[in-house]
C-alpha cells in the first residue's frame, strides 16, 4: 500500500481497522479499495458525515461468513467459554429454583413497575408534540395584581393576536380559541346531542397547530362566518357513513345553521385541548372586539424561526401600555401609572406550548393540566422500585455465597482465571434480568390498560415496538444485570481459594452487615411510601368529608336552562317545587363548586377595592345549597330594592373592610352601579381546597343557565325520572343533562385520587419485591442454622423459642427502617400537604400502622421458613455428617 | 443442469462482467448494474456474488493495478470462464424456451 495524499478525506478509521480485523487477508484490499473508491465519491456528492455512515454500513455489510476470517490459531475458545458460563448458569438457576424464582419474580416485579411509570411519564412528557411547529408555539397568558388579588390566566383580549402580529416581527402569526360556553346543542334532523368542547377558533388555527384534516381545506374552513370543523367522531355521531363536508348543523339554543367545512382526524390524548366541534370565530361578534380591557381568548402566537422568546416578552410592556393604558382609567378611575403606583400590575407573559400540560396551572386552562410534581415523584417510586430488586438481588447472591464458596475455591485451584469467575457470576445474574424483562414486558402489556384506567390516561404501549425503545430495554437489562450482579461477582471471586477449601471462611457473616444495611434500606423506602400512601389518603378523606359550609349531598343540578324564557324558568322551577320529593329549588347562573366571573367592587367611602368572585343567583339559592346566613337577611322578594342588593361572604367583608359592611352600600368599579349589601354568607368552598375560600358575592337574578333542586327521596332514580318527565314538559327542545353537586364535587379531587391509587399500587409493588427478599434471606438463614435448630431442639427449645429466634434478627432491622422512615415520611408530606389550604393533621396512627403493618407484613414473610425450621425433625438435620 | 444453474442476480453479474470486458471489478460492476437496471444494488451483494461465481468456476479473477482514487488498494478484476458463458447461454435457453412455450392465445387475449 502506497502513502495516500494528505488532502483528501479519509474514510472513519476505526471502520477500516474492523474491517481488516474480520476480514479474510486475501479479500481485505479489494473491498476496502472498493469501499474507498465509494467513499471518495460520496464525500463529493453528498457530504462527509453521511458518506462516513454509509462507509460503516457498508463495512457492517461485509459481515458474511464468506468474508469472516476463520480464526483457530488460539487454543481458546471465547465461544465455547460463553456456552459454558450459560451451561453453568442454567445449571445453577434450576437447581435453586426457589432462589432463581424470588429474583426473577422480585426483578420482574421492579421492571413492570417501571415500565409502566416509564410509559406513564413518557405520555406526560409528550404533550402536544405533535405539532410539527411546537417548539415555536407560544401561549399568551395575563398576570394582574388588582387590590392585593393575584390572578394569573389563560384569557388575553380580543385584538391582542391581532396586534401583536401587525408590531412584532417575531411573530409570524397567531391564532386564537375561546372557550366560554363549550357545551352547546347540537342537532342534526333527528338527532340532538349535547357537545361539550364545542370551541372558536380563529382561521388561522390550521397554520399554527398541526390537527390533520381528512376532509376541507385547512387555510379556508374556518374563514366564513357559522362554518364549523369537526372531528370524525362528530361527524360519525350525526352523519354516519355520510360525508359531513358540506352539511349544515344547528348550533346552540338559537339553533344557529353552521356548515360543516372540514373534519378533522380525531385528537391524540396527548394534546392540552381537545374538541369535539371548532366554530369559526368569525361567528362571533365578540371576536372583532378591540376592547383590550375584556378578556375572552386564549392566544396562540406562532414565532419565527430562531425568534427569542424572551425578547418578544420584554416588549409587551410597551403593548399594555400603548394599548391598555387608555381603557384603565374606563375601569378604575385612574390612569395606567396611577394603577401601577397603587401597587397593581397588569401584563402579560409567554408559556411555550410544550410546557402547558405540566408546568401552568392558570385560571381557565382549557382542561386540567398534568403536574410535574407527580411525574418527579413517580420517577423517585419507580427508581426506588427498581434498585429494591436490585438489592434483593445482591442481598441474595451474597447470602447464597457460602454455598458457592467452594465452587469458587475449587475453580480457582483449577487455573480458573478471576476474570472468569466474575464472568460466570455475572452471566447467571444476566440470564436472570433476562427473564425477568421478558417477563416484565410480558406484565406491562398485560396491565397496561388498567394502569392507564386507574391513572385516567390512554397510554398506548405503541413504544414496545419502536426499535430504540427495545434497544433501550435491552441495554436496561443489561445494566440491571451488571449491576445487580456486580457485588456478589466482585465478593465471590475474592475468596482465596486455600481458605475457602480449608473450611476458614466463616459461612456468610461476613457479608451480613452489608446485608443488613440493604434490608434496612428496603424496609425504610417502603414504610415510607406506606406512610406517605396513608397520608394522601387521609387528606383526601378530609378534603371530602370537610365541611364545606353548604350542603353537597342530595342537590341535583340541571344544566342548559338558558334555553327557556324568564317566565318560563319560573313556571318549571315552581313544577319542582310542588313535587313531593323536592325540597327547594333554584335558577342561578352559578353554581358551586366552581367560578368564572370575576369583577372588583370597593366600599363607598374607600379609595381601594378588593376582586371578588360573583354568583347570580335567585332567591332560593341559599335555601337549597343550604348556604348560613350569618347576619342580616337573604334576598327577598318584599324588597322591590334588592335588585340592587347584595350578600357577601364572610372573606369578602374581610376583604372589603375594615368593619362590618351589613347595610352599607358597596360600588362596582366597572360600571359604577351600587349596590347595598343586605346580608352576610357563612364562607362555603366553591373551589378545591387547595385554595382558601375566596371572597364572594352574590347577586340577584331572576334566569340563569342552572336549574337546581334539593331532593329528599329514598328512591333517587324514581325522583330523576320524575323531574325528566318534568323537563320534557318544559324544555322539550332542550336534551335532559343533570349531575349531582357531590360528583361535581368530588371531581376537583380526581387528580389526587388518582394519584392515591397510583400510589398504593407501587407502594404494594415495592412492599411485594422487600417483602421477597426477605423471604430469600430467612429461607438462607433457616437453612444455614439447620444444625443450630436441630442442636437447640434436643436440648429443650420449644417451636416457639425457635421461631423468635428466627424472626428476631429481622425484628430488630425492620424496627430500625421505621424508625429511620418516621422524620423522612413526616418531611415529605409536610411538604405536599403545605400545597393546601385545608389540610389534615399528620396523626400518629398513620406511623403506626404503617410500622405494626411492615413487622406483621415481615413476621409472615419469616414465619413460614421459621416454622418449618422449628418443625424440622432434628434428627434429620443430625445425622447427616 | 444443476451444476451450470445460475440465479436472476448472478445473471445479471455475470452479464455486466462481460459487459466490462477488461474492467470488470466490484464497484465498476456494481455501478454498470445500477445504471442499466435502474435498481440500487449494495458493493457487498455484488461482491458475494462474484465470490460465488467464482467458486463454481464461472469466473476468474486476477489483481488488477493499484489507482490512486482507491487509495493504494488493488482491485480483484473478473472475467467469464468457459463454462460461465455455458452457464448464461444455457440460461438463454431456458428462457426462450419457455417464452416460446407461452400458448399464441395468451398474447391474443392481452393484445384485445
Amino acid at each position: 500500500m502506497c502513502k495516500l495524499p494528505k488532502h483528501q478525506p479519509e474514510p472513519p478509521k476505526l471502520a477500516t481497522r474492523f474491517l481488516r480485523w474480520y476480514c479474510r487477508a486475501e479479500l481485505v484490499d479489494e473491498v476496502e479499495g472498493d469501499l474507498y473508491e465509494l467513499f471518495q465519491r460520496r464525500v463529493d456528492d453528498q457530504g462527509l458525515w453521511k458518506a462516513e455512515t454509509l462507509y460503516w454500513l457498508n463495512v457492517l455489510m461485509f459481515l458474511h461468513p464468506d468474508y469472516i476470517r476463520k480464526r483457530n490459531h488460539y487454543p481458546t475458545n471465547h465461544t465455547a467459554m460463553l456456552k459454558s458460563y450459560f451451561t453453568i448458569a442454567f445449571r445453577n438457576l434450576t437447581k435453586r429454583k426457589l432462589y432463581a424464582g424470588i429474583n426473577i419474580l422480585g426483578l420482574s416485579i421492579g421492571l413492570t413497575s417501571c415500565l409502566l411509570i416509564f410509559l406513564y411519564i413518557h405520555h406526560e412528557l409528550s404533550y402536544d408534540t405533535m405539532h410539527t411547529k411546537a417548539d415555536r408555539i407560544y401561549r399568551v397568558a395575563m398576570k394582574w395584581n388588582v387590590a392585593d388579588q393575584q390572578i394569573d390566566a389563560t384569557l388575553t383580549p380580543p385584538p391582542l393576536a391581532e396586534t401583536a402580529v401587525e408590531e412584532f416581527p417575531e411573530v409570524v402569526n397567531a391564532a386564537r380559541i375561546c372557550h366560554f360556553l363549550s357545551t352547546m346543542n347540537i342537532r342534526y334532523g333527528e338527532t340532538a346531542i349535547i357537545e361539550e368542547q364545542v370551541l372558536l377558533a380563529d382561521s388561522t388555527f390550521f397554520d399554527v397547530f398541526s390537527f390533520p384534516l381528512v376532509a376541507g381545506d385547512p387555510a379556508t374552513a374556518l374563514v366564513k362566518p357559522n362554518t364549523a370543523v369537526i372531528t370524525e367522531t362528530t361527524a360519525r355521531k350525526y352523519f354516519g357513513n355520510v360525508p359531513a363536508l358540506g352539511k349544515t348543523l344547528l348550533v346552540g339554543d338559537g339553533q344557529v345553521p353552521h356548515e360543516v367545512t372540514g373534519v378533522v382526524k380525531d385528537l391524540p390524548a396527548n394534546v392540552h385541548f381537545h374538541f369535539s366541534m371548532l366554530r369559526s370565530m368569525a361567528s362571533l361578534e365578540f371576536a372583532s372586539s378591540d376592547d383590550w380591557f375584556e378578556h375572552g381568548f386564549i392566544t396562540y402566537l406562532l414565532l419565527r424561526e430562531g425568534a427569542s422568546s424572551q425578547s418578544l416578552e420584554a416588549k409587551f410592556s410597551g403593548l399594555v401600555e400603548k394599548y391598555v393604558g387608555p381603557v384603565i382609567p374606563q375601569y378604575f378611575g385612574v390612569s395606567l401609572e396611577t394603577f401601577i403606583q397603587q401597587g397593581n400590575q397588569y401584563g402579560y407573559f409567554l408559556q411555550p406550548l410544550l410546557d402547558i400540560h405540566l408546568h401552568s396551572n392558570l385560571d381557565q386552562e382549557l382542561e386540567p393540566n398534568g403536574d410535574i410534581t407527580y411525574v418527579y415523584v413517580l420517577a423517585i417510586i419507580a427508581f426506588f422500585i427498581i434498585l429494591l430488586a436490585c438489592i434483593n438481588f445482591m442481598n441474595l447472591a451474597t447470602a447464597r455465597s457460602a454455598n458457592r464458596a467452594k465452587e469458587v475455591g475449587v475453580r480457582k485451584t483449577l487455573g480458573s482465571l478471576r476474570s472468569s469467575l466474575v464472568g460466570q457470576f455475572m452471566t447467571e445474574s444476566v440470564v436472570l434480568s433476562f427473564i425477568a424483562t421478558c417477563l416484565a414486558v410480558l406484565g406491562t402489556n398485560l396491565l397496561l390498560p388498567s394502569f392507564g384506567n386507574i391513572a385516567g390516561k390512554e397510554i398506548s404501549g405503541e413504544l414496545f415496538v419502536q426499535s430504540w425503545f427495545l434497544l433501550g430495554l435491552l441495554g436496561f437489562t443489561l445494566l440491571v444485570g451488571i449491576l445487580a450482579g456486580s457485588y456478589p461477582a466482585f465478593y465471590l471471586s475474592s475468596f482465596g481459594p486455600v481458605e475457602v477449601l480449608k473450611g476458614k471462611l466463616t459461612r456468610g457473616t461476613k457479608s451480613r452487615g452489608i446485608r443488613n444495611i440493604l434490608v434496612v434500606f428496603q424496609f425504610f423506602a417502603s414504610i415510607t411510601l406506606v406512610i406517605c400512601t396513608l397520608l394522601v389518603y387521609q387528606q383526601l378523606e378530609y378534603a371530602q368529608a370537610k365541611n364545606l359550609g353548604l350542603d353537597k349531598e342530595n342537590v341535583m343540578i340541571m344544566k342548559g336552562a338558558q334555553s327557556l324564557s324568564e317566565s318560563q324558568q319560573a313556571a318549571f322551577k315552581q313544577d319542582l317545587i310542588n313535587q313531593s320529593q323536592v325540597v327547594n329549588a333554584s335558577i342561578s347562573y352559578d353554581i358551586p363548586p366552581g367560578s368564572m366571573a370575576r369583577t372588583i367592587f370597593k366600599k363607598n367611602t374607600a379609595e381601594k377595592g378588593g376582586t371578588l368572585h360573583v354568583y347570580e343567583v335567585d332567591y332560593d339559592f341559599l335555601a337549597t345549597m343550604q348556604i348560613e346566613l350569618l347576619e342580616g337577611r337573604n334576598f327577598s322578594r318584599s324588597f322591590s330594592t334588592d335588585t340592587a342588593a347584595i350578600l357577601l361572604n364572610e372573606s369578602a367583608v374581610k376583604k372589603l373592610g375594615p368593619g362590618n359592611l351589613l347595610n352599607e352600600e358597596i360600588v362596582h368599579t366597572g360600571s359604577g352601579k351600587t349596590y347595598q349589601v343586605v346580608g352576610i354568607v357563612k364562607d362555603f368552598n366553591y373551589e378545591s381546597l387547595r385554595h382558601e375560600i375566596q371572597p364572594m358575592a352574590l347577586m340577584l337574578t331572576n334566569q340563569g343557565t342552572y336549574l337546581s333542586a334539593r331532593i329528599n327521596s329514598d328512591d333517587v332514580s324514581a325522583t330523576v325520572a320524575q323531574i325528566e318527565s318534568l323537563w320534557e314538559k318544559h324544555a322539550p327542545a332542550q336534551p335532559f343533562q343533570y349531575t349531582f353537586m357531590d360528583d361535581n364535587y368530588e371531581a376537583l379531587f380526581r387528580a389526587e385520587q388518582r394519584l392515591g391509587k397510583v400510589f398504593s399500587i407501587f407502594t404494594g409493588l415495592a412492599i411485594v419485591v422487600a417483602c421477597l427478599g426477605l423471604l430469600g434471606l430467612a429461607t438462607f438463614m433457616a437453612e444455614q442454622r439447620t444444625k443450630e435448630i436441630g442442636i437447640r431442639k434436643v436440648m429443650g427449645a420449644s417451636a416457639t423459642n425457635i421461631i423468635i429466634l428466627l424472626s428476631g434478627d429481622f425484628t430488630k432491622l425492620v424496627i430500625l427502617a421505621f424508625v429511620i422512615a418516621i422524620p423522612v415520611a413526616y418531611y415529605l408530606m409536610q411538604w405536599w400537604l403545605e400545597g393546601f389550604a385545608y389540610r389534615t393533621n399528620i396523626s400518629l396512627w398513620v406511623f403506626v400502622l404503617a410500622g405494626v403493618g411492615a413487622l406483621l407484613i415481615a413476621w409472615l414473610t419469616v414465619s413460614w421458613q421459621s416454622i418449618k425450621a422449628a418443625l424440622a425433625n432434628p434428627i434429620d438435620s443430625l445425622k447427616t455428617e | 443442469m444443476k451444476g451450470t444453474h445460475i440465479g436472476e442476480f448472478e445473471e445479471l453479474v455475470l452479464l455486466t462482467v462481460g459487459i466490462l470486458y477488461d474492467d470488470a471489478y466490484g464497484l465498476a460492476i456494481t455501478d454498470e448494474i445500477e445504471e442499466r437496471t435502474g435498481r440500487s444494488v449494495t458493493v457487498s451483494s455484488v461482491h458475494k456474488a462474484l465470490m460465488r461465481m467464482e467458486q463454481k468456476g464461472f469466473l476468474r479473477s486476477h489483481m488488477g493495478g493499484a489507482t490512486e482514487e482507491r487509495g493504494g488498494r488493488n482491485k480483484r478484476l473478473f472475467t467469464i470462464t468457459n463454462s460461465g458463458k455455458e452457464a448464461l447461454r444455457e440460461a438463454r435457453t431456458m428462457r426462450n424456451e419457455l417464452w416460446d412455450a407461452i400458448p399464441k392465445v395468451v398474447w391474443d387475449i392481452k393484445m384485445s
